[in-house]
């Protein structure tokens, strides 16, 4: 019976990297081997971060003979980045998700649903978890070298240490589903805790090397706390470094933890995913209707989804957060920038640039056509039995992305030039490149999914987060960025940087005209057939 | 009103619709009864324009849905068997969406949605959002969209599932109504009792070939649908 729900479970997790999600047939070999190498990009890039961080802490805690403190330390890091992580895909994923009644009325003791699910989780927490501690282990066998007892219970415990990441996201998931539950507006709560634990992560990334330095600074001072508070770190730390109580200490606090907190959501499993804790019957009044026209109810139906499914507006609209957020730090900091564009009038090219580059950068990060495909799922069939066309809809998602994408683009690029003041050429360019990128970027997202599209998802999660277009849109757009930025950089002495935009701007319109031809025509004739 | 002739539609190397011809004529209520994977649903929506076929013809009042599909799918209402409707929306935000759509005047929405809400007691939690329904309230909201543009053609993929006793009756009286007003209804359905008092005419399907249709007369003589159907049924396996 568990092996049958885990197998339903682990199809459904790796459905995306074996199968495309449009008809369910078997990927080919090269697609297969494009997307392993995406996702060790992917950790790659966090392995190294890792590795930074391990490499900074290594010789000075060593010196100050708190080996333990090492790794307790990294171990803590990892299990937050777990925690950060997962916390809201365990609340779907456990509480939400939509075979969960389905299952329920199946001879299967809740328990062993619930185990199902985590057991996926587990998996999902591991990889985490190894992305962090790998490198760790690594810099500590180069820098210092550990025992062969040290190795073997640090491969123990990293099958143990998923299991405190789990317990945490799993009592976090279910606080924010308790919390969420009964209020009114429950996507704007689930948004608005999303953004402070996401704040909170960029916080602590943006004050890392201040952190490090304070961390290395007080290192006594914090080993005694965690010693006392965390103990069961401190106990792993020993473990890492040989010791065979230290090891099975913290094993039996992890297996404990694990085994009460299993214990307490098996028993009220049930209770918790079929009680309906909605927030107040709202009566209808009838009032006058607005009318639209087809283009318009299109649009405002794309706009409700985002609006109603916190993952996708949090998807969708980081990147225009973090530009308005840039232009807010930009005003601020204006005049410093100000000073040094007249003390050094050929440096205004370079800011135009630099500013184009990091606008494309924030641009890539709102993931909103590459899902929104995907999110029609078991509805498509509205959108083809109604008497619009496939490029009506197609457009309205477009529009959605250039309505969410644009505004802010324009208000970054006023305050560029009104800070670095770039000339009418300078300025020119900024506007026509962002513009053009925020069209490329919304065409390149839906030509995207509608070639990968994952329509049988059970949570939205799987269409917005884990699907094959959105992790080529992502890892694609910032390759071909990094490319751009690189080609600039190494002309940079056989042409100005005028021109060299001014190519940038060609080839981003070409390519932005390319893919509008490919939807109007084949992206719209493929979207008429999916099912 | 609908005219299906020599439908073919083949997935890979299956057959699942093989050389189907129906007619459907103004004021008709159709049945279209066949075992599970008979070919029902896929040629109800080949019928609307959302699943393309290989070969053959259809025509919604005269205008071919391969070569105009816009100009039929203005004159269809489709109700599919499963009502996955838009989650997000409010069922209030979902007649407003489709009424937009098929470009319904004001005047003429707000009666319509007050008329059928009314009629499916459905009113009063127009305001709550779908995801909050349960499968019947969704099939009401699918029926309630469906006649909101006065729609010539009404084609419904089993339309009493989930429905409660009461709501059955409504739609069947709207159906007959419908037909009354020179409509027409195309229904699929596995109660044979409800197909043999509704309709005038009905096709029975098996593997994707018509076995018979007719008129109700013609198909079943002086037997239940029922006996007639399984006899079919028993016949083309043997």
């Amino acid at each position: 019976m568990v092996k049958a729900l885990l197998r339903a479970r682990f199809l459904q997790l790796f459905h995306a990297l074996l199968r495309s999600g449009r008809k369910g047939k078997q990927r080919t070999g090269g697609g297969l081997v494009l997307y392993a190498l995406l996702m060790l990009y992917v950790l790659g890039i966090f392995c190294w971060l890792f590795g930074h961080m391990a490499n900074t802490l290594c010789i000075p805690l060593y010196q100050l003979e708190l080996d333990w403190f090492y790794f307790a330390m990294m171990a803590i890091t990892a299990v937050m980045l777990g925690v950060v992580g997962s916390i809201f895909s365990t609340k779907s994923q456990l509480f939400e998700a939509k075979d969960n009644e389905m299952l329920l009325a199946m001879p299967i003791p809740p328990k062993w649903i619930l185990l199902s699910r985590m057991v996926v989780l587990y998996v999902q927490a591991l990889v985490m978890i190894l992305v962090a501690m790998v490198p760790t282990a690594v810099v500590w066998q180069v820098q210092i070298g550990m025992t062969a007892a040290g190795w073997l219970f640090f491969a123990l415990s990293m099958v143990l240490l998923p299991l405190v990441a789990l317990v945490l996201s799993c009592l976090l998931g279910w606080a924010v589903a308790l919390l969420t539950a009964r209020m009114a507006k429950k996507n704007i709560a689930t948004v608005v805790l999303s953004l402070a634990f996401m704040a909170a992560y960029f916080y602590g990334y943006t004050q890392i090397n201040t952190l490090l330095q304070t961390l290395i600074a007080n290192s006594e001072t914090v080993a005694q706390t965690v010693q006392k508070a965390l103990y069961p770190f401190y106990q792993f730390g020993l473990g890492c470094l040989g010791n065979p109580v230290g090891f099975l200490l913290f094993a039996l606090c992890a297996l404990a933890v694990f085994g009460i907190v299993y214990g307490l959501l098996s028993r009220s499993f049930t209770a918790i995913v079929t009680t309906n804790r909605g927030g107040k019957k709202i009566r209808y009044r009838e009032r006058a209707l607005k009318v639209s026209s087809v283009d318009r109810a299109l649009l405002r139906r794309e706009l409700v989804r985002l609006w109603s499914i916190p993952s996708y507006l949090l998807n969708g609209c980081m990147g225009s957060l973090m530009i308005v957020i840039g232009v807010v730090y930009l005003i601020i900091k204006g005049e410093t920038v100000s000073l040094l564009a007249d003390a050094m009038p050929e440096l205004r090219i370079v800011g135009v640039a630099l500013g184009c580059l990091l606008i494309l950068f924030l641009v890539g990060l709102n993931y909103l056509t590459c899902s929104s495909v995907s999110l029609d799922g078991k509805t498509l069939w509205l959108a083809q039995s109604l008497p619009v066309t496939p490029w009506q809809i197609l457009r309205a998602k477009l529009r959605m992305s250039y309505l969410i994408t644009m505004p802010p683009t324009v208000l970054a690029c006023v305050v560029i030039t009104c800070v670095i003041r770039p000339g009418v050429v300078g300025t020119v360019l900024l506007v026509g490149i962002s513009l053009v990128y925020c069209v490329f970027h919304g065409m390149t997202g839906l030509v995207l999914n509608v070639k990968m599209p994952r329509l049988d998802w059970e949570s939205e999660a799987y269409a917005i987060k884990n699907s094959g277009s959105v992790m080529a849109a992502g890892l694609g757009e910032m390759g071909l960025l990094l490319g751009l930025g690189l080609l600039v950089f190494a002309l940079r002495d056989v042409a100005s940087l005028e021109v060299l935009l001014v190519c940038c701007l060609v080839l981003l319109a070409a390519a932005t005209w390319f893919l509008y031809r490919w939807l109007r025509t084949k992206g719209a004739e493929r979207f008429s057939t999916l099912s | 009103m609908l005219r299906i002739e020599h439908l073919t539609k083949r997935y890979g190397d299956k057959t699942a619709v093989d050389d189907v011809s129906i007619h459907i004529h103004r004021g008709e209520i159709y049945g279209f009864i066949g075992h599970n994977g008979a070919g029902k649903t896929t040629t109800i929506k080949a019928c609307c324009g959302i699943l393309r076929f290989d070969s053959g013809e259809i025509y919604v009042d005269g205008v071919s849905v391969r070569e105009n599909p816009l100009e039929c799918k203005r004159k269809i209402a489709y109700i599919p068997d499963n009502p996955d409707l838009y989650d997000y929306m409010s069922g209030i935000q979902y007649l407003n969406f489709i009424a937009d759509i098929f470009a319904v005047p004001q005047k003429e929405r707000q009666e319509r949605i007050h008329q059928y809400a009314g009629l499916f007691a459905l009113t009063a939690d127009l305001a709550q959002p779908i995801s909050a329904y349960s499968h019947g309230m969704k099939q009401k909201l699918a029926i309630i969209s469906a006649l909101i543009h006065d729609p010539q053609l009404v084609i419904l993929d089993e339309p009493f599932v989930g429905l409660d006793p009461k709501a059955t009756h409504q739609v069947k009286e709207l159906m007959h109504d419908i037909c009354n007003r020179g409509g027409a209804i195309f229904f699929s359905t596995h109660v044979l009792d409800v197909a043999e008092k509704l309709c005038d005419k009905v096709a029975i399907i098996h593997q994707g070939k018509l076995l018979r249709s007719g008129t109700m007369e013609e198909v079943k003589g002086d037997e239940s649908l029922e006996t007639v159907f399984l006899e079919l049924e028993e016949e083309s396996h043997g």
